[in-house]
């Protein structure tokens, strides 16, 4: 993890269109960018294009950012959004074959009970389940680990809009996946 | 949702149970060639695009810009019956008229009939609740216009009769 000062003085580089300095803006948060769109999407190539399109997208903005945020959390707010709109498009195109992808062949199995490439498989299709919002307010605080505060920066809610986001979706999963509250 | 539901909600219990769920299934790594090419293609979409003028490094400018071309394109300028400023809400009543009119039949036929691609559609046309939040992002004559351009003549004839039908301007009177 790169120290504060050592980001800022490559922000300011890559602010002025030092390649380099955009280079290795990339390769400190690439990682995190692609963990956010692979649980967001469920699918490596989705993420990958995503995580693109994200740092694509700041660099062209780079000027813009003002540091009132870490670039990291700036980061997950693009590729949040780009996410969603990824999502949403879709889940109108594929609206019959997410249906069929849904849990109807180990619906009646607990997450326990099974193998587990099937639990990977299942875990992936519960996140799915979740709306777009929802599932982007899911991953930042149990995958990304981010404090509600600062989701709420970044998906641009109320701190309460995402609280009761994760309640819905802590519900949600344990429906799906038959665990016990 | 009532405070109290979530105020009794056991938060530390469904931390540790969404950590061991999300632990099921790992984030795969990025492998050193994708890594790699990552950073190459992004360097080498950046550096692909034209200069760029001194009006878009300015963000007043720029909303300024946006606003005024969105509210042109959405009621248009050579239309006398219309006034000549809106505001977001009839803005965004327009679009509700227009969702109730239920155009996704209307575009479902049109991508059926390969008159113009779903994807572009989908940039350009609301289909959701959520479009009327969106509006001032996704409507802007620019997109609207570079969409176009890329079309062959099938394609843009197809979605400026869509635009006309939902009430927007075509391409020549924006």
């Amino acid at each position: 993890m790169k120290t504060t000062s050592e980001q800022k003085r490559i922000l300011t580089k890559a602010k002025n269109g030092d390649r380099d300095a955009m280079a290795e803006l990339i390769e400190n948060n690439r990682d995190n960018v692609f963990a956010l769109a692979y649980r967001m999407t469920g699918n490596r190539d989705d993420a990958l294009d995503i995580t693109q399109e994200t740092f694509v997208k700041a660099i062209e903005n780079i000027r813009n950012f003002k540091g009132k945020s870490t670039i990291a959390t700036w980061l997950y707010s693009i590729a949040a959004n780009l996410s969603r709109d990824y999502l949403r498009k879709r889940i109108r195109r594929d609206s019959v074959s997410l249906d069929e992808a849904r849990l109807s062949d180990k619906s009646d199995s607990p997450i326990d009970t099974i193998d587990e490439d099937e639990r990977k498989k299942l875990v992936r299709r519960a996140i799915a389940e979740l709306p777009p919002a929802t599932r982007a307010a899911f991953v930042l605080r149990y995958d990304r680990n981010l404090p509600i505060a600062e989701i709420a920066g970044v998906l641009r809610k109320s701190e309460g809009t995402i609280k009761a986001q994760l309640f819905e979706a802590v519900k949600r999963i344990r429906t799906i996946l038959k665990i016990e509250e | 949702m009532s405070r109290n539901r979530l105020d009794d909600f056991d938060w530390e219990k469904a931390e540790n149970d969404m950590h061991d769920i999300l632990a099921e299934d790992p984030i795969p790594e990025l492998t050193r060639l994708e890594a790699q090419t990552l950073v190459q293609r992004v360097l080498g979409r950046i550096e692909r695009k034209p200069a760029r003028h001194w009006f878009e490094v300015r963000p007043a400018f720029v909303v300024g810009f946006a606003a005024a071309a969105v509210l042109l394109l959405v009621f248009g300028i050579t239309k006398p019956k219309k006034p000549e400023t809106q505001s977001k809400m009839e803005i965004t009543e327009i679009i509700e008229t227009y969702e109730n009119r239920e155009p996704e039949e209307l575009l479902i036929d049109a991508v059926e009939d390969g008159k113009v691609e779903e994807d572009i559609l989908v940039e350009l046309l609301p289909l959701d609740s959520e479009i009327a939040e969106e509006i001032f992002d996704i409507y802007t004559p620019v997109d609207i216009n570079e969409r176009i351009d890329m079309l062959s003549e099938d394609e843009a004839e197809g979605i400026l009769m869509l635009l006309d039908e939902l009430g927007y301007p075509g391409k020549e009177e924006v």
